[in-house]
Order: structure tokens, then sequence, then C-alpha cells
């Protein structure tokens, strides 16, 4: 039994924002990338748990990106994956979600695979689509949000908790499957310097993006993405509060709850 | 194309975890551990655990086999959160650098292997009460008896002193001899006959503990001694020669974080209706603090670089240690100029920098020292 | 021809949440946007009568219903079946809502792939156009950025809880359909529930909570900061405060935010009773809003604030809290 993680590559989250010139995307020159995403780090745990507690036989790492992904992959086998495949994407290309599922979908039917990990979302994008639509496309169920994970092999079952708002779930469901990993259930390691260094040498894979084209175009969606993104915009600097006007507390509070929800959206 | 600023892959990626161990373990100990003089062994064995303190033994001996290069970057890293934690995790690089040169390869099975496979402090020690830096004038003794030294004498600000469990001990098998007697000797902590004194309070570097050894008919086996009598000046000198130039990177990474410190701080703070970064007087005092720090780190690289390929870099590694040490120095100082008020206050992380910056200035060969060495090299030339 | 929104809504506990009203509200906005269209509800799962009833309520068009007991348990493969059942009913099938639930979102990425058609999650803005067209804006970097989406096919949209208004309920009587929900592939199969354990009333961690709520000295004692503590816990927030506090001893240096303290950078922060030192500033900077709460207009803190209330916390505190209490409903 195998598992496959599935991870990516975001811009370090304290990098100082910047539009692109083309208006719709975030400017990546200067860019610090962050070797992973930090949900990633959380499942790629869990995954490795899965192999020193449950008898998984190995770990392998999958991810979508441009040249620079592979570092995300290297750390990923730092911290204790076994191999890593890179389905590398030209400069420019544009990617979504789905499409980027779709990728991922094609490069993992030739990766053994009993349980498919991803992250909660990605800290750039925040879609947190790519898993259950990986479901979909591999013909798989998808669980999502999961807090615990115990895979019971001889049925092929895992018992799990998901979140779902204001609580958790106690469920079960057949594997292979594809996980979406909310919680660990340890802390992720930090890779070790000798293990970077033998990280080095475990096989990495690299598949150009083209050589999916045929087995992409057959899924719903096809080759390319089914969204794009026409403006990437930052929000004006702070220039000074406004201020509310009130006579009693009760109406600095019914004013301040409208603003909140109406117009700043965060309620 | 024969010179080449970029990292390797691997570089950066062991940069990355010396910035995530510095940010995630040591930074958030470091004002508390300065503040209160505490030695947080946690973060040290933590270092150990990933494999971010043995850096320079070879690997078959479980050490992280890495070039001066290498070491320089994860230092400069470590330094950016805490100076003081850094020297501490670096000590063992400079107490177990004599066994790395001299020992035997039965010796490095022996003292080398066990001491790296767990998590151990190792401390170098040269200095006497009476100086450091004229080490021919040493008076700790090493008087032969049978299968055995018999040692005494005293050592003093001797890091990790208190912690450690050997000592790479230099003293003079006789003292007339003057360089031609000093020999060099691995001491386990645990010999009848050694008094560690009390742990220093010092201005910087609170986090790092730093102590004296006394020595009295203190017996340690003739198997423990490194090379032959006589051969100890030249081996703390080769030793030295090695861990000067990660001392500069550790300059380097207290005066980065001094830069930014001070630059994310005059953006914050506003004065006359702009921030104060955007007035001149600000802005010319980073743009200088930028060059030094930035000059530093490519001495620092440079005479890094040179060792890596074999070369020696007497003069090198001087320069890059005595500029980035006395940058730090600088750069801390302007650092707090530019906080004002509030950079004189404990409250605010700068003026740490300023007493750990100025260690830098004194330790593992004083400036004073390297420029006379950077003298020296250079009328060479023209001799 | 008539172009249809169907919306699928989250009823895992029982009743319409909060979050499939405001879908529900939405699409009937949006399809008057895009010059008239219907609005069907889908109510999808097991056991559904008294939501059916409550869904009447929402001035929809239709109710579409897959009732089975095969949908007891939540399955994001089973429920993208049975929503894709739907489909056919509709005349001209141009956009599916739901909420951005954990259900939601997890059904809306697989029903996009499940259609093969653009999919956006957690959107806060939806725009329609009368030629079809379908653009979406949505957060991005923790709130830093906005992105506009513009989306292919029939897009599938969970919209993002508490950014969009709800309509009042709406007298009507839509005619309801059932639809058959039939044989479902293996991989949507098989998923059971044991239990469900609620986890209200944790605090979350002051690092990573959407809403922090801190005070500082202007609550004038140690026995006021419980109002703090009690918007906080109405609101599910974290609760942080001023370095000031933390030096008088009124609760422990944990809760410091600022530069000495915790960097935070939540979706709301309310400061009460803070003036702004540049310290606690620097911790704050990267929230998505700030509310600051403070007697003295000219404090710092409404310098860096997006919302200003120049009043006294002590009394807008516990306002606040009751009326947060309240808008919550039971």
């Amino acid at each position: 039994m195998d598992v496959l993680v599935c991870v990516k590559q975001v811009p370090d989250p304290e990098t100082k924002l910047r539009v692109a010139p083309s208006g719709k995307a975030l400017d990546t020159d200067g860019v610090k990338f962050t070797i992973n995403n930090t949900y990633d780090e959380a499942m790629v745990e869990e995954a490795l748990r899965m192999k020193e507690e449950f008898g998984f036989t190995s770990v392998r790492a999958l991810s979508v990106g441009p040249a620079r992904a592979e570092e995300a992959l290297r750390a990923t086998l730092a911290m204790g994956a076994d191999e890593a495949v890179l389905v590398e994407t030209p400069p420019g290309m544009e990617l979504d979600p789905l499409f980027t599922a779709r990728l991922l979908a094609a490069a993992a039917a030739d990766i053994p695979h009993d349980l498919v990990l991803v992250g909660r979302h990605a800290q750039d994008d925040e879609a947190g689509a790519v898993g259950s639509a990986l479901g979909e496309y591999l013909g798989l169920p998808s669980y999502s949000f999961v807090t615990e994970l115990t895979p019971v092999a001889a049925s092929h079952q895992l018992k799990m908790r998901r979140y779902l708002e204001g609580g958790e779930e106690v469920f079960s469901g057949p594997f292979p499957a594809v996980l979406s990993i909310l919680k660990g259930a340890k802390d992720p390691r930090t890779p070790t310097l000798p293990n970077i260094l033998k990280a080095r040498k475990k096989p990495l894979k690299k598949i150009p993006v083209k050589d999916l084209e045929a087995k992409v175009s057959v899924l719903k969606g096809g080759f390319q993405p089914t969204s794009a993104v026409t403006s990437f915009t930052l929000p004006p600097p702070r220039s000074g509060a406004k201020m509310l006007e009130f006579q009693t507390p009760e109406e600095a509070a019914t004013k301040l709850l409208k603003v909140l929800k109406e117009e700043a959206k965060v309620l | 194309m024969a010179i080449d600023f970029e990292l390797t892959q691997e570089q950066k990626e062991l940069q990355e975890l010396a910035r995530r161990f510095a940010r995630d373990v040591m930074a958030p100990r470091a004002a508390k551990a300065d503040k209160l003089g505490e030695f947080p062994e946690d973060v040290y064995r933590k270092a150990w655990e990933l494999g971010l303190m043995n850096l320079n033994v070879p690997t078959e001996f479980g050490g992280s086999g890495l070039g001066e290069l290498d070491q320089c970057i994860i230092t400069e890293e470590l330094a950016y959160a805490c100076g003081g934690m850094t020297t501490s995790i670096s000590a063992n690089c400079l107490a177990l650098q004599p066994i790395n040169l001299a020992a035997t390869k039965e010796q490095k099975e022996r003292l080398l292997k066990p001491f790296c496979a767990s998590y151990n402090l190792a401390s170098f020690a040269l200095t006497e009460p009476s100086g450091g830096s004229d080490v021919a004038s040493m008076k700790t003794t090493l008087k032969r008896e049978g299968d055995e030294y018999v040692i005494n004498g005293e050592k003093v600000f001797i890091t990790n002193a208190p912690h450690a469990s050997i000592y790479t001990l230099f003293a003079t098998v006789d003292a007339a001899r003057r360089h031609k007697g000093v020999t060099a000797i691995v001491v386990p902590r645990n010999t009848p006959g050694i008094t560690v004194g009390k742990d220093e309070d010092k201005l910087g570097h609170r986090a790092s503990a730093t102590s004296s050894i006394t020595f009295e008919n203190a017996r340690v086996p003739v198997a423990n001694r490194l090379g032959e009598e006589g051969d100890g000046f030249k081996i703390a000198m080769n030793t030295l020669d090695s861990t000067r130039t990660p001392i500069g990177a550790l300059a380097t990474g207290i005066a980065r974080a001094a830069l930014d410190h001070a630059a994310k701080y005059s953006l914050q703070r506003s004065s006359f209706g702009k921030p104060i970064g955007e007035h001149q007087a600000i802005a010319l005092k980073l743009a200088d603090m930028a060059q030094k720090v930035t000059a530093a780190r490519l001495l620092v690289w440079y005479s890094a670089w040179l060792a890596d390929q074999g070369k020696p870099v007497p003069m090198e590694s001087s320069i890059a240690k005595c500029f980035a040490s006395d940058s730090a120095m600088e750069v801390a100082n302007e650092a707090i100029q530019v906080f004002g008020g509030y950079g004189y206050m404990r409250e605010y992380p700068v003026e740490k920098l300023l007493r750990d910056a100025k260690l830098t200035q004194i330790y593992e060969g004083s400036n004073e020292i390297q420029r006379l060495v950077i003298a020296k090299e250079l009328l060479k030339r023209f001799a | 021809m008539t172009l249809s929104i169907l919306v699928v809504t989250d009823q895992r506990d029982g009743h319409l949440k909060g979050a499939s009203l405001e879908a529900l509200s939405e699409a009937r906005r949006v399809a008057a946007q895009a010059g008239g269209g219907e609005v069907v509800a889908a109510l999808v799962g097991s056991g559904l009568s008294a939501v059916i009833e409550e869904a009447k309520t929402r001035g929809v068009n239709r109710v579409l219903v897959v009732d089975d007991e095969h949908l007891r348990a939540f399955s994001a493969s089973a429920y993208a079946q049975a929503v894709s059942r739907l489909i056919p009913k509709l005349t001209l099938p141009w956009a599916i809502f739901l909420p951005d639930s954990a259900l939601g979102r997890e059904l809306a990425p697989r029903l996009g792939a499940l259609l093969g058609a653009g999919t956006a999650t957690a959107v806060v803005e939806i725009h329609a156009d009368p030629a079809g067209k379908v653009t979406v804006k949505r957060k991005v970097f923790g709130g830093k950025a906005t992105e506009t989406l513009e989306l292919k096919g029939t897009p599938v949209l969970s919209l993002r809880p508490n950014s969009f208004a709800v309509d009042a309920p709406a007298a009507g009587d839509p005619p309801v359909e059932k639809v058959e929900l039939g044989a479902l592939p293996v991989h949507a199969q098989g998923v059971a529930v044991e239990k469900v354990v609620s986890t209200r009333g944790d605090t979350p961690e002051l690092t990573e909570a959407a809403i922090v709520v801190s005070g500082g000295r202007g609550l004038k004692g140690p026995e006021n900061f419980v109002m703090v503590e009690d918007l906080a816990k109405v609101l599910g927030a974290a609760v942080g405060s001023s370095r000031a506090v933390v030096d008088a001893g009124w609760r422990p240096a944990s809760y410091q935010v600022g530069q000495t303290g915790k960097i935070i950078a939540p979706q709301l922060y309310i400061a009460a009773g803070i003036s702004g030192a540049i310290q606690h500033l620097v911790g704050i900077t990267n929230s998505r809003c700030i509310v600051a709460i403070n007697k003295d207009p000219a404090a710092p803190i409404f310098k860096v604030a997006d919302y200003g209330l120049a009043g006294d916390a002590l009394t807008i505190l516990p306002a606040l809290t009751a009326l947060v209490t309240k808008s919550k409903g039971p």
C-alpha cells in the first residue's frame, strides 16, 4: 500500500505583495517562494505517519508547477518521502485549481496510490479545491478537512474525524481515497540537515506538462483552465479610520456590526 | 563566468533550515535568555537533533561534514536570531576542529563518534588569565607520568565550560620551549582534579555560558594527545584559521538583524508628517548600514570559498572577521540611533545587538591581532 | 428561455444554515441582475421534509429534492452525483451556487470536476451580465489581495459565509419536485457517520484566529477585562491585550499583541481601550480589518484602523456583545 502526497510551492507568507504589470497576478519578480505550503507540511507528516505506524510501503510526492517547484518536492523528500514527481509547467502557463487537479490525476495514474493526501488549501489562492476534484477525476471517494485518520488495512476502511461548523464528525469510508488533511496527529517534523543532504540523492522525475495532454484532454474540462483571473488587486493603503457617529452605545454597536457585515464583509 | 554568487539548491535548503530554526526556536527565546542570562539547553539540544551543531565533523564520525562556506551560510542565519546562542552552538565546531585536524583514525572513532552520536557540548580551552593571543606564553602544564599526563593550571573565558563533556586543552610540556612546547589533548570533563568556575556575568552573549576551568593534578591518558608533543601551537593556529571566517558570518548575522530592525522601524515611525525612513538623516544611515552588511557577507563568503578550494586564507579570514565584527558594532550602534530613545530600552531588540556585536571584535583573536596579521601578510608582498 | 440558478443548500445539521440563506438570497439578486431567471433550490440529503418547508419560504421559483437513505452521511462524491441528476430538470442551467461551508467547500470542486465547469470557492462578490458571463471576486493571500475570475461553462460557486445579505422570508408556494437518486458509482458508496462531536466553546489561538478582540488600559481595571473576553466568546474570537495590560499584571504575557508579543493577521481585529503605541501597531498592521474603540479621538490607533468609535469601551463592549448574541439567535 502506498501514499501519494500532492504539494504546492507558494510565496513566503511574509512576502510584500505587488501586482504584476498585467494587473492579473501577483508580481513574482523578486518574490521568495517558501519551500512548501504550511498546510502541506502537516499533511506530509500525516503521510509519513501512515508509513511509520500503519505499514504503508512508500510515500511519494507529486507537484504541478514551474521548475522552481522542485524545491517543494526536495523539502518533502527531506521530511522523509521516498520519491517525487514534478509535472513541470513552462513559464507563464496559466493553471486553475481544477486544471491542476486534472494534471495531478493524469500523473497519479502512473504512480501507485492507496491514499492520496492534499493539504487543506494553499496559502496563495486559498481555493482548497484540488482535493475533492482530484477524487472525481481519479474515480475515488474524497474526504475533506480530516482531523484524525486511522486506516484499517484488512477491510480497506478509514476511520476518520472531519471538521464541521461548530463540531467534528466521526465517520468511516473506504479507501483508496483522496483526503484533504486539516490537522495531523503530530506536529510536522523539521527536516534535519543530514536528511536534507540525503534528499538530494532521492529519485525525482520531471514530466513536461505537454506529455500529459492526451490523458488530460479526455477528462471533463480538458487540457485548459476553466477559469481565468481577469484582475488582481490590493487594498488601498490605510488612510485613517472611518469614524462612526453615534449617540448611545447601542447605536455604536448597531452601526459597527452593519459596516463589518455589509462593507468590510468580515463578519 | 569563473565567479558565481548563486547558492546551490542544497545551500539554499541548509539556509532555509537554519533560518526556520532561528526564527521558530531561537528567536522566541532570545530576549528572555538575554535578560536572565539563561543557558537554553533545550534549544541547543534541538540544534543538535537537526544536525546544526557539529557542522565541521565528517559524516563518517557523526557530524554534518560541511565545508566552510556552508557553515558560514548557516551561522549567519542563526546569529540573525541570537548571537549568544550561536556562539554556544558553534563552540563545538571550534572545540572539535583540533580533533578533525590532528587526531588519528583510532582517536576519532573513540573521541568523536560517541560524542557526536548524542547531544554533547565541547569546549576549546586555550586562553589563560594572562592573555589569549600570546599563545606561546601559556602557563598550564602537562607533565608526563607513564601513560598519563598530569595537568595543572587555569583556563579562562571558556565557552560552554560548565556544560561541556569534553575539553580540547592546550597546555605546555615545557614552558621554556615557548610555542614548541604547546601540546593539544582531549580532556573528559569528569576527570578528577577539574574545577569549573562560576558562570561569568557578561555584557552580551548572555545565552551562552562562559567560565574558567582549573586543573589540579588532573590525569589524562597519553592516548588522548593530538599529534606529538609540541604540535599544539600549530594545531591551535590551524583551528583558528578555519573558524575565524565563521565568526565573521556570526557578526554579519547580528549586523543584518540590526539593519532589518532599523529599516522596518523607520517605515513605522513617523515624525514631521512622514516615516522617518523618508527623512534623509535616517535614509543615509540606513544606506551606510546596508553597505556594511553586504560587504561583510561578501568578504566572509570569499574567504570561506577560498578555504573550501584548499587555499590558505590567513589574510582573507582576518579581513572577513575584522571587517564583519567592526561592521556589526557600527550597524548595531546606528540601529539604536534610528530607534532613538526606544532603541536604548531593553523592551526593544536593538540594544542587545550592540552588546552581542561587541564580543565579536574581541574573541577568537581580537581585532587588533587580526589587523597585525593583515598588515604582516600585506607587507610580506613588498618585502 | 429561462436561465436557472441552482442553489445547493447545506442542511447537515437539520436546517438551512445562514450561509445557505445567503446563497439563496444572492441567487435572487444575481438572477435579477442578469435580466431575470429562475432560482431553484436543490435539497440533497436524507429525511428532508422539514427543510423542504423551510426552503419554500425563501423566495425560490422551484424546489428540487433528492431525498435518499444513501445520502444520510455526507459523501462529496454521492452528493455531486445527486446534484448532477437535477441538471436535466433545468431549462438553461446558468450557474450553481453553494454555501462555502465545510460541506460546500468539498462539494463544489467535486461537482465542478464532474461537470467540467469553471469553479470558484469562497467567493465574496458575484456579477452577471445579460449575455450570461459570470465574474466573481474572491480574497487570496490571507485576505491581503482580491482576484476577479471569469468562469467557463455552468460555473460552480461556493459563497463565503457572512459575505452576502440575507433576505427576509417571503410567502409563496413554489412547486416541489422529487428526483430519484438512482444507482451510485462505487466511489460514492460506503461512507458512514458514527457521531457528531461538538467543539463549540473552544477558544482559538491568538495567531490563528480569524477574529481577535484585544483590550488595553482604557478598560480602567482588570475586573473590566472580562468585557473583552465576553465579546470574544460570542464572536468565536481569540483574546489579546496591549503591553500595558500585561505590564500591569491584568493578564499574562501570552496575551500580548505587538512587536515584543504576538504578531497577528486576523480578518478582524477589535482594539478596545488601546491607544496604539507603535509597539502594538507593528503587531496588527497585517489584519484585514481593524476596529478601534477609544475615548480619545486623537489616539494613534485611529490612524491605522478601518473603523473608529470615539467612545468608552466600557459601555460599547457590552452593547456589542448583547447585539451579537441577539443576532445569532437562540
